[in-house]
């Protein structure tokens, strides 16, 4: 019912639109001349946000590299970056199974918790401790503070540091000289999806500000989860506690908000992410419980300095910042739910419990900061050269884990915990799941962009690493820029980078399972690019480019000779090769057709198997029209093709699937602008991979995505 | 009711973000004005003459955008007038066109491509006058400006392919902000001929920068408002300037980064400080 009405309200905004474009296209005949040729002197309206001086041009790294802009972010209807970062070719979001949490998987590059790819909030990394991912309660990032998203594809530790492995985004928050007026919005939609911001903008004399604030609150999805892991137990032990068939528990309750402000030479920005009520999706152990919530508190703050004129033809940046993150669990995370014996086996297959009552309890919780301070130094006084030198300092600590269960061992006792039992605190003692600990980096890097000829410009860079835990490690790159001819410039690209080991990966212990290993080295990776970007009229541009990778020393659980535990291992190495083709049709100053294509193959060398979750094809297509009248319309569809199955997982193949994202906005003038969003439009029964378990998937039918949601949107200016 | 020394700004109620320009311009106006100053938004099918007629005649009216300059030139020649942000001259008003001034061309393109010798222009019938007085100007830098006259488009296109055989480093070929019959077919060829034998294309239109053409000269829009408001406070005081309608100093320079490399021009830091914005290489 929900859905036909949906229907019937797109149908009356298409008919309006219609009627609109028909109206506009008679007033435009009519139009006298115009106040003043703005797209003949500025071209697209981008354009004339940098002529006028309101954003700067952006000059791409020597990279494979897309550049996403607030404007098209905007046209996009987009809620989340996910959505945006899903029309980069050669990336594609998959989905965890605790939290829903997003991986970016670029070019076959996939592992449980997706730490082989940097997010930086305006060049600062985000990455947790933990599992090397942006947190366990992750909960999204919506886009109204930010100005633009760069990604890289590859490797990028040569300027970046640890991390920068698979592939870089940076999100570039919104300066002051951006926004001219205050603004707000609010957004509302199916699954109770309520958001809302507000943001200012000014300055006096020197200085200058810019804030945000967003709040998002949903229910996520409806999606039922057939089976889980507790529906096995179910079967193996004879209980019936299993919330499955149930929704995925995609709750969110979301403040963000972002500051920053200019004096002189001064920049301070701060932000923070605040996650409360936060469903778990289909859990950590892979067991539905609609009333687990967790939360997570998320700040940063930094402050930059930047003097231009150092000394002739030098500048300097000096920066320093601090992240704080937190991992926390609202009330008991019932990890199995009451009734359920949990999975604790005997060697002869029978439960070793009788049923938990309240169910099993584990509330891990982990609080770390991340400090930073780094300088870096431009000079051009060497003809034809530009170099870059650079150093700092890092220190990131788990400062603090509390876990309260009622499952393991009693660290007063020395026994058992038993079902039935109160909680007990673990914290601080043997027995808790990961030590408290700390690790520090220091780093210096060098740069040369040297314009050997007219045409031909060579970037070499290089950044040593040391850390504290694991040692140093060296990581160079090369790229050849050659401006080919008027309409093609060719790319070759080297590099080289390494993954820090989590401290998951270095430090766990007491898990049934697994088993941390504190004599892990880095994940490395080396690649070959080669890109193309044509350019044969006005109206098209069409980038290729052509890739090979070496990933190896992949961290990996190893099953120990005790038959029952398995310990991180640098044990994996994965190769892959493909392309990625990109167009860019300009049809007319109004119409924008824009596609892109990616094929991969990779494969898991140990097993000589094809590589898992990634998609080895990716087919992005999307339409964005500016109608008569402020009138906008964007499509996208993004189909997601031969996804594999990890070597053993006995079932079918992951279905392909098409998704079709629909906005459609409407500026009434310069106070309001209103829009429509239809994401999902035909209601696809899309989903990601869920993992192989043994003896048999937890998930068995995979992870499934957001069904049709509509959206409406307000925006105001004043 | 207005004083005399109030300055009325009437211009374009248009949408983002090209209402930036418009905001610009009317800030740079009332600080060069440097007295009251009354804004007047006018939406896209409001009329100013009625408005304007009401007006003190002793109070300068400052009239943005081709419309309406147009329709006040003609309805209202009685008023105290002043025209900015406009493409072409109108009669009776006094004002500011979109066209930098002879010049800042000669100056920058000095600046930028001290090898140039030869600037070549296509002008249609009506345009050669004020070019060819300009010959001289442009001698004291050392630069023979050369102008081609075409009829039409047609005609302008075999102009441009004869003149596109005979180019080297030493010329320049000039985009006039009219707009020298170049269309994007056209100036696809010349830039890739531009490249190929490595003669400068510059322009008035930023937008043939993104395209390739090594610069282009634009409006500053806040500096250009100043002098608006400096020519409005001048005609209050009826000290008004000789020439009714002037051209543009007040320009932002912008540079293609490929094309400059291409070129060999070097961007040093004492070009880089007359540079204004650097389209990056892709």
């Amino acid at each position: 019912m929900t859905k036909l009405y949906g229907v019937s309200i797109v149908l009356r905004w298409v008919s309006a639109l219609l009627l609109s474009l028909i109206t506009g296209l008679i007033s435009a005949q009519e139009k006298p001349d115009s106040d003043v040729d703005f797209a003949g002197l500025y071209g697209d309206e981008d354009y004339v946000s940098i002529a006028t001086g309101s954003v700067q041009p952006i000059a791409k790294a020597p990279a494979v590299a897309s550049v996403i802009t607030a404007r098209q972010i905007k046209a996009m209807g987009a809620r989340d970056i996910d959505q945006v970062l899903e029309s980069v070719p050669g990336l594609h979001i998959g989905r965890d199974v605790i939290g829903h949490n997003s991986q970016y998987l670029f070019r076959g590059v996939s592992s449980d918790f997706n730490p082989q790819v940097l997010m930086l909030i305006n060049g600062i990394p985000i990455t947790n401790l933990f599992q090397g991912d942006r947190n366990v309660v992750w909960g999204g990032m919506p886009v109204e503070a930010i100005s633009r998203i760069e990604v890289i594809r590859g490797p990028g530790s040569a300027l970046y540091g640890a991390d920068a492995f698979a592939g870089v985004i940076n999100i570039v928050t919104k300066t002051p000289d951006e926004q001219r007026t205050q603004s707000a919005g609010v957004r509302v939609g199916n699954f109770n999806t309520r958001d809302a911001w507000v943001s200012t903008a000014g300055a006096h004399g020197d200085l200058s500000y810019f804030a945000a604030v967003e709040m998002g609150k949903t229910d996520g999805s409806d999606a039922l989860i057939d089976s889980d892991a507790q529906t096995l137990l179910d079967l193996l032990t004879g209980t019936n506690v299993s919330y499955a068939p149930g929704p995925l528990d995609l709750e969110r309750d979301n403040v963000d908000f972002r500051v920053q402000a200019n004096y002189r030479n001064l920049t301070l920005r701060a932000g923070g992410q605040i996650r409360n009520n936060w469903g778990a999706g289909a859990g950590a152990a892979q067991v539905l419980y609609p009333q687990n919530r967790f939360s997570s508190q998320r700040f940063n703050i930094d402050l930059t300095y930047t003097e231009e004129a150092l000394f002739e033809k030098t500048s300097m940046e000096i920066q320093a910042s601090y992240f704080d993150t937190s991992q926390e669990v609202e009330g008991d995370f019932i990890l199995y739910p009451p009734g359920s014996t949990g999975p604790f086996f005997g060697p002869t297959g029978a439960p070793i419990f009788s049923a938990f009552p309240d169910g099993v309890i584990g509330n891990p919780e982990i609080f770390e900061n991340h400090s930073r301070v780094g300088v870096r130094f431009d000079h051009s006084g060497i003809e034809k050269h530009l170099l870059t030198v650079g150093g700092g300092y890092y220190k990131g600590e788990i400062d603090k884990i509390t876990e309260h269960k009622n499952f393991g061992i009693n660290p007063d006792t020395g026994l058992p915990i038993l079902p039935g039992d109160p909680l007990v605190d673990v914290s601080d003692t043997p027995f808790v799941f990961l030590t408290e600990d700390s690790r520090d980096n220091r780093y210096l890097f060098f740069q040369d962009v040297w314009l050997f000829a007219n045409d031909w410009e060579l970037t070499t860079g290089v950044r040593y690493d040391k850390y504290s835990d694991f040692g140093a490690t060296t990581n160079p790159r090369l790229a050849l820029v050659w401006s080919t001819s008027y309409n093609l410039t060719t790319k070759f690209l080297y590099g080289e980078a390494f993954r820090a080991p989590s401290f998951a990966q270095t430090r766990a212990i007491n898990n049934p399972l697994i088993q941390g290993n504190l004599d892990l080295k880095p994940e490395e990776i080396q690649s070959y690019e080669l890109a193309f970007d044509y350019r044969p009229n006005y109206a098209w541009t069409l980038i290729s480019n052509f890739f090979y990778y070496d990933w190896s020393d992949i961290i990996q659980f190893v099953p120990d000779a005790n038959g029952s535990t398995r310990t991180a291992q640098n044990a994996g190495e994965q190769t892959g090769f493909g392309a990625e083709f990109e167009a860019v049709w300009q049809v007319s100053d109004d119409l924008t057709v824009t596609g892109n294509f990616a094929i991969q193959k990779s494969t898991d060398e140990r097993v000589d198997a094809p590589a898992e979750k990634s998609p080895e094809k990716q087919l992005y297509l999307s339409v964005d029209w500016s109608l008569p009248r402020d009138w906008r319309v964007n499509l996208r569809a993004n189909r997601v093709m031969d996804r594999n199955r990890i070597s053993g997982d006995l079932r079918a193949p992951v279905g392909d699937y098409t998704l079709l994202d629909i906005s459609l906005r409407k500026v009434l003038n310069n106070s309001f602008e209103l829009a429509l969003i239809v994401t999902n439009a035909f209601d696809q029964d899309a989903r990601e991979p869920s993992p192989n378990s043994d003896p048999v998937p937890f998930i068995p039918n995979d992870l499934p995505l957001q069904g049709q949601a509509i959206l409406g949107e307000i925006r105001y200016s004043f | 009711m207005l004083t005399a020394s109030e300055l009325v700004v009437i211009y374009p109620e248009v949408r983002e973000p090209f209402a930036q320009v418009f905001e610009d311009i009317v800030k740079g106006a009332r600080d060069g004005y440097k007295q009251r100053a009354q804004l007047v938004a006018l939406s896209e099918n409001q009329s100013p003459v009625a408005f304007v007629s009401v007006l003190d005649r002793q109070s300068p009216v400052l009239v943005l955008g081709n419309r309406l300059a147009r329709e006040v030139s003609t309805y209202n020649p009685d008023h105290k007038v002043i025209v900015g942000a406009v493409n072409v001259e109108f009669d009776n008003v006094f004002g500011i066109t979109l066209s930098p001034s002879f010049e800042i061309v000669s100056s920058k393109l000095r600046l930028l491509v001290p090898g140039v010798k030869n600037i070549h222009v296509i002008v249609g019938p009506n345009e050669g006058g004020p070019l060819t007085s300009a010959v001289d100007l442009f001698l004291q830098q050392n630069l023979k400006l050369i102008v081609h006259p075409a009829e039409d488009i047609r005609a302008a296109a075999a102009v441009y392919r004869a003149l596109i055989q005979k180019l080297d480093e030493k010329d320049a070929v000039w985009i006039l902000p009219s707009g020298s019959f170049i269309g994007n077919a056209m100036l696809s060829i010349l830039l890739q001929a531009s490249w190929d034998k490595h003669f400068v294309v510059f322009s008035s239109n930023p937008v043939h920068v993104k395209r390739g053409a090594l610069f282009s000269l634009y409006p500053n829009n806040y500096k250009m408002g100043l002098s608006l408001g400096r020519l409005a406070r001048d005609i209050a005081a009826d000290k008004a300037p000789d020439r009714k309608m002037q051209p543009l100093d007040d320009v932002f320079v912008t540079i293609n980064e490929r094309a400059s490399k291409h070129l060999g021009v070097h961007l040093t830091d004492d070009v880089l400080r007359q540079v204004d914005l650097v389209l990056p290489a892709r």
